[in-house]
Order: structure tokens, then C-alpha cells, then sequence
């Protein structure tokens, strides 16, 4: 449903990469990045947008935790690279 | 002074109302020797000040008028036909009914905090209610000194047996007996019963406060009638234990699951969540006895302090183990206990760390010295861990440096405070994160994940020495993507969660998880945690769950994902549809509804050194304590 959505962090210059917000219901987010805009941006806009709190929700690219000071150039991010964003868990019995 | 009136002014000021009550105490005993004299109830008109005080008049109204066998409430519908004192008092009553009414209805649905909160206060009150009315009781003893030499006996403490008996009708010559127990029952709270009413002992006490004034008596008495309250509740608790056992339900439900009748996992799902609810509740009641019985302890038996007893853990406090509902005898038991000097626990350990822990030993004794203030009810824990401990002698202790590491873990700060930070799982450890392996909270995903990158890396460190068998670990989410999160197997959102460079990320010294021997999945069921094991050695999928569930779709996911694996990574057909699930039966299982997760962890922490499941419920607070200092410490030893 979100599919077409776009948000952009102010792009200055540098290489410019489109990165897929998926989460666990496989709805998608796009976002245009540049390759050393910090992912922590990224995720306030993504939290921002789909109204979560930022600290329920874990950024993984292949299975790897994303911490909001890396960047998509730290990573080796890719056009079209997917980001999972799932959600915490809690478990007692 | 209305009876509301003379509560409220109770309530502020204690050293007031005595000498009040005093003066009130004389004046209603000329004025009831004048009754006697005079007529058979005093002048309504006479006494305007005392008429409202005095119980005589009122309980033979209520007497009159109040039908004898109703139910608790029978009381509310004589309301409208007392006069406006009592009336007053009725309607004092009638809103604490109600309002215990209300926090029954609470309970029943959950036990939440606010809830007990405002029980608390309602017990107070009715303490001070209690209080009072032995204190009208005793002035009127005062006037008629004839007790029943059968009620010497009782006292109010068996509360069940009394409950039952104010439920009865009450055929006591003495009136005031019969209308407090009726007011007690209205109150839906245990009463005393007649018996209990009237016993010299309480009475002499009272009244010999009232007469003194004594301040520590008055508080004393107070204690013990919160204390047979709680007790009163705890009676309560075990009946309902012993008529619905809802967490031994559930677990005989999933025992039976897992000895070979699998039932639909919305259904066990179901009963789970319902199970938990009485399961809190239970778990609430236990908790508030084992406080009632440390206080107990703590009053009557200074204990030594505990040659082996921890450093306090700062705010830690090492969590209350619940079981089935508790019996008399093991009440029992626990009193010689205290009374008894403690024995040395039987101390296993498993092998590597068997050295730390011995000096670790002699550096605590050495300690003891030092620590004289060490805290009675810490040594009081110990004392029940050690002894449930020595049942199936299993005993674990951290080293004075892991509990200094716990402490700071555990302390009370800014939750988004970072404690700890993994590198090779790039997870950051809040505080807020990590007051999860507090008490009996249960455990998130980032404490699974960073101890997952934990195991990796302890592999690493177990392979350079040469030690097997070689293991991977996914972090928790592999098999939401993997299977659960559209409840179809997609191997392709995970195809690269295992390429050689993420693989290294990650601390895996393999190039491919499929030159490890054994792969470990945590598994996250919605609120529980279990823990797969696909073991491509003796080529089976292990299935660990510490409910003794079953996951028959989930693990027939990662024998694919092995097969697909296999396609994908080294271009190999390989089946592994003929790969069997098994389900051990000697899975260690939790007794509680909030250690799964730490079962989880060590279901992978002692599957990854490949030995033996040997631990138990037991052993869970030690754990909990464990994975903190480990977490801290960033390693697990």
C-alpha cells in the first residue's frame, strides 16, 4: 500500500542510492539516500512515517543488525538493496 | 461522632483517639449500667453522643430486623429501615464491599499493580476497622465480663475454617458477635466468628492498649491482622490450586503434546495465554507468601550469616521460583530450615569452569568476614535456593567479579543508558534492554541476539583451542523471514543472510554454515522462546522447548532451508526431506511462565559445548544473573 511512497533525506551531492524499508508484512518503503547519509536518519523517517516507536523496531540488511552510525557505504549497499525492519520480541513461555 | 466520623479521626490521630476512647469507654459503661437499671435499651434521646458509639442498641436492631440467612449482603437491605447512625456505618460498609467486590472481580481478571495498590488500602482500612471494633468489643466486655469458656481457645488465625464459619448463621447469645460476623461477612472479608470474637486473649490486649495507649502493641496487632490476611489469601490461593492447578494443566497439556498427540498451535496457543493469566495470579500469591514467611523468619530467627551467601547484588534481588501449589509440610520444612544451621550445598559444575569457580569460592569465604551487614533476607534466598537446590543437587554460583558486573547490569538508571555493546552482532545493550534478566521478566530479542554473537564468538575461541563441535547461531529473526512472517517458506529473504563476507561479519570462522556440525535457531513463538537445532552431522532436526511443544511446520522449514542451502551455496543436490524431527523427551522444563527464554539461551549455550542438558528450573536464577555478567563482561565464559 505504501509502495510508491518515497521520503527523502536531503541529498547534497554524492552518490545517490534508492534503499527498500520492507518490514515483516512485506510492505515497502523507499528511500533515496545518499551513500554516507547515516542510517540513523533513515530509520527516525521510516519510524516517523509508519507512526512506530524507533526503539521497537530492529534494522537488519542480510541478517546483520544496522546501528543508526553506519552508513549504506559502510554496509556495500547496493540500488534496490532491501533493509528488513522487524519487530522487537518478547517471550516468556 | 458518627462511626465514619470517628474512623476518620482514628486514622489522624492515633495519641488522640486513645484518651477519646477511654472517655467514650467510661461514659458507655455508666451509660449501659444505667440501661440495665433503667430500661431494656437506653434513651434514644439520652445519650446523643454515646448513642451512635455504642453497639448494643444498633446490634439489637440489627437483630430485629436483619433477616438471619442471607448472603453476604444481607446487611445492604436492612438499610433503609436502621436509623441514620446506622445507616451511616452501613453505607461505610456497604462501599468497602463494594469496592472489595470490585478488586475481586480484578483479581480474577489479573492482578495488576494497580489493583493491589488500592487491596492494600483496603486492607488497611479494614485493619483499623478491625482494630476499632475489638476496641468497642473490649469496652463492652468491660461492661459484661461473662465470656464462653469453649472460645478461650481459638484465635483469629485460621482464617478458612472461620470464614466458613461467619457464612453460618450464628446462634451466639451474644449479640455483638453475631452482627460483626455478619458485618464481616457483608464485607466479603474472613471474619473472626463469634469464637474468634470473643477471645480473652485479643480482648485483654486491647483493651489493656486502650488503657495504656501503648503505641508498638497497637502496631504489632496491626501487623498480625495483615499478616492473617495474607495468609487468609494464600489459604485461598492453594484451594484454588488444588481445584484447577491451571499452570499444571497447561504443562500436562503440553507434556501430553509432546508424548505424541499434537494438538492444533492456535489451541495450545490459546490455553497458553489463558493459562498465564492464573499463572501470574498464582505466581503473586506465592510471591506474597514467601515474603509473609521471610518477615516471619526475619522476626523470630537472627540467622547466622551464610558462609556461601552472594555479595547483595545492589537492587537485584534473585527471583522467587514458583511451583506447584505449596503444602503445609514444605511450609514446614522451611521453619527447621531456619532454625537449623546450614549445610554446605553439593556443588556441580561443569568442567571448565570448575577451577574459577573453587577460588572463586575461597576469595567468598574470605569475604564473609568483611561482609558482616550482609542482608538477612539475601542470606534468607540463599537458604531456599540452597535447600530446593540440594533436591536435585544442583548448585551454580557466579564469582565475586561477574556479581559485581550483575549488580551494575541490574541497577536501577536510565533505561536508554548502553551498558554493553557486541561488535560482531552490532548490538547495543540499553539498560531498559537488559532489566529483562530481572526477577521473572521475560527476556527480548536483543538479549537472545546479543548472546547469540556471543555464542559466535565463543566458537571461534572453542575451535582455536581445538574443542567441537563446530556451531553456528542465527539471530532470532532468521526464522521470521525464513518461514514465519507469510507463514510460507521463502528461502529467498535469507539467501544472503549466510554469504561468506556476512558469515565473517558475524564472527564465523566457517565459510559456509554448511562446514559447521551444528546450526542453532532460537525460535520465536509470538511469546515464547524455544530453540531449534539442526544437526548436520548426525543429519536431524532437535527440537528444545521448555514447554515440551511441538513445531512440526516450523522445522520442516530449516530442513529446507538445509536442502536449499545445499542448491544455492555449493550448487549440491542434497535431500533432506527424509531428515527426522525429533523431539527429546528429557528437555529440561520450566515451571513458571517467564524463564523461557532463558531456557532458550542455555538450550544453545550447552547444545554449542555439545554436552548434556543438566540443569532445571532451579537453576534459573543463577542463570539470569549468568547471561548479565556475560553480557557485561562481552563474552560468555
Amino acid at each position: 500500500m505504501d509502495q510508491s511512497a518515497e521520503t527523502k533525506p536531503k541529498v547534497e551531492g554524492g552518490s545517490v542510492i534508492n534503499l527498500v524499508v520492507k518490514d515483516q508484512a512485506g510492505t515497502e518503503v523507499h528511500f533515496k539516500v545518499k551513500s554516507h547519509t547515516k542510517f540513523q536518519k533513515i530509520m527516525d523517517a521510516y519510524a516517523g512515517k509508519r507512526s512506530v516507536d524507533v526503539s521497537a523496531i530492529r534494522f537488519l540488511y542480510d541478517g546483520s543488525r544496522l546501528d543508526g552510525s553506519s552508513t549504506p557505504g559502510d554496509q556495500g549497499m547496493e540500488d534496490n538493496d532491501v533493509i528488513d525492519c522487524v519487530l522487537e520480541q518478547i517471550g516468556g513461555h | 461522632m458518627g462511626f465514619v466520623d470517628l474512623l476518620a479521626s482514628f486514622v489522624k490521630s492515633p495519641a488522640s483517639i486513645y484518651s477519646s476512647i477511654r472517655e467514650k469507654t467510661q461514659r458507655l459503661l455508666a451509660a449501659h449500667e444505667a440501661g440495665l437499671q433503667g430500661r431494656t435499651t437506653p434513651a434514644p434521646g439520652g445519650l446523643p453522643a454515646e448513642r451512635s458509639f455504642s453497639r448494643a442498641p444498633t446490634s439489637l436492631l440489627y437483630r430485629s430486623v436483619a433477616p438471619r440467612r442471607h448472603g453476604p449482603y444481607s446487611s445492604f437491605r436492612t438499610s433503609n429501615l436502621a436509623p441514620p447512625t446506622v445507616n451511616r456505618a452501613l453505607e461505610a460498609e456497604a462501599t468497602r464491599a463494594a469496592i472489595l467486590l470490585e478488586l475481586r472481580k480484578a483479581n480474577d481478571i489479573e492482578m495488576d499493580a494497580a489493583a493491589r495498590k488500592a487491596e492494600a488500602e483496603a486492607k488497611r482500612a479494614a485493619a483499623l476497622h478491625k482494630l476499632l471494633r475489638d476496641e468497642q468489643l473490649a469496652a463492652d466486655r468491660a461492661a459484661k465480663p461473662a465470656v464462653s469458656a469453649a472460645a478461650q481457645q481459638s484465635l483469629p488465625r485460621r482464617r478458612l475454617d472461620m470464614e466458613m464459619a461467619a457464612q453460618q448463621p450464628t446462634d451466639s447469645p451474644e449479640p455483638l458477635s453475631s452482627a460483626q460476623g455478619r458485618s464481616w461477612a457483608a464485607l466479603g472479608t474472613p471474619s473472626p466468628g463469634p469464637a474468634a470474637a470473643a477471645s480473652p486473649a485479643m480482648m485483654r490486649a486491647r483493651a489493656a492498649l486502650i488503657a495504656e495507649g501503648e503505641h508498638a502493641e497497637r502496631k504489632r496487632l496491626l501487623q498480625e491482622r495483615q499478616q492473617s490476611q495474607k495468609e487468609f489469601q494464600q489459604a485461598k490461593a492453594r484451594l484454588v490450586g488444588v481445584n484447577k492447578r491451571p499452570q499444571d494443566l497447561s504443562l500436562r497439556a503440553e507434556r501430553a503434546m509432546a508424548a505424541g498427540a499434537p494438538s492444533p498451535v492456535e489451541q495450545s496457543e490459546r490455553s497458553l495465554t489463558a493459562a498465564r493469566a492464573q499463572e501470574m495470579l498464582l505466581l503473586e500469591e506465592e510471591k506474597r507468601r514467601l515474603e509473609a514467611s521471610r518477615l516471619r523468619y526475619a522476626a523470630a530467627v537472627p540467622l547466622p550469616p551464610d558462609a556461601g551467601s552472594p555479595v547483595p547484588f545492589g537492587e537485584l534481588r534473585l527471583p522467587e521460583v514458583s511451583w506447584a501449589a505449596p503444602s503445609p509440610a514444605k511450609a514446614k520444612r522451611e521453619e527447621q530450615r531456619s532454625a537449623q544451621p546450614e549445610e554446605d550445598g553439593v556443588v556441580v559444575l561443569s568442567s571448565d569452569d570448575e577451577e574459577e569457580e573453587e577460588q572463586a569460592e575461597e576469595e567468598e569465604e574470605e569475604q564473609v568476614v568483611t561482609e558482616e551487614e550482609e542482608s538477612l533476607s539475601a542470606a534468607l534466598d540463599e537458604a531456599r535456593i540452597k535447600d530446593e537446590g540440594q533436591e536435585v543437587q544442583t548448585r551454580r554460583r557466579l564469582t565475586r567479579k561477574q556479581q559485581e558486573l550483575v549488580a551494575r547490569a541490574l541497577a536501577d538508571g536510565d533505561p536508554r543508558e548502553i551498558l554493553a555493546y557486541h561488535k560482531s552482532s552490532n548490538i547495543e545493550m540499553s539498560r531498559g534492554h537488559m532489566a529483562c534478566l530481572k526477577g521473572l521478566n521475560w527476556l527480548n530479542d536483543e538479549v537472545m541476539n546479543i548472546y547469540m554473537g556471543m555464542l559466535l564468538d565463543r566458537d571461534a575461541e572453542r575451535r582455536e583451542k581445538g574443542l567441537g563441535p563446530r556451531c553456528h547461531f542465527f539471530n532470532s529473526f532468521f526464522l521470521n523471514k525464513l518461514y514465519k512472517d507469510t507463514h510460507t517458506y521463502n528461502y529467498k529473504a535469507v539467501r544472503r543472510w549466510t554469504l561468506p563476507k556476512k558469515l565473517k561479519l558475524q564472527n564465523q570462522q566457517s565459510e559456509s554454515i554448511l562446514d559447521v556440525e551444528r546450526v542453532i535457531v532460537p525460535v520465536h513463538l509470538g511469546n515464547h522462546w524455544t530453540c531449534a537445532l539442526i544437526d548436520l552431522v548426525a543429519k536431524e532436526i532437535v527440537y528444545y522447548d521448555s514447554l515440551g511443544g511441538r513445531e512440526d511446520k516450523i522445522l520442516r522449514a530449516l530442513r529446507s532451508y538445509i536442502a536449499d542451502e545445499y542448491r544455492d551455496k555449493r550448487d549440491a543436490e542434497v535431500d533432506t526431506s527424509e531428515w527426522p524431527i525429533r523431539y527429546p523427551a528429557d528437555v529440561p522444563l520450566q515451571q513458571n511462565g517467564c524463564d523461557c527464554g532463558v531456557f532458550a539461551l542455555q538450550f544453545a549455550e550447552h547444545l554449542s559445548r555439545g554436552v548434556d542438558l543438566s540443569f532445571s528450573q532451579l537453576d534459573m536464577p543463577y542463570f539470569r544473573t549468568k547471561i548479565a555478567a556475560d553480557i557485561m563482561a562481552g563474552h560468555v565464559d
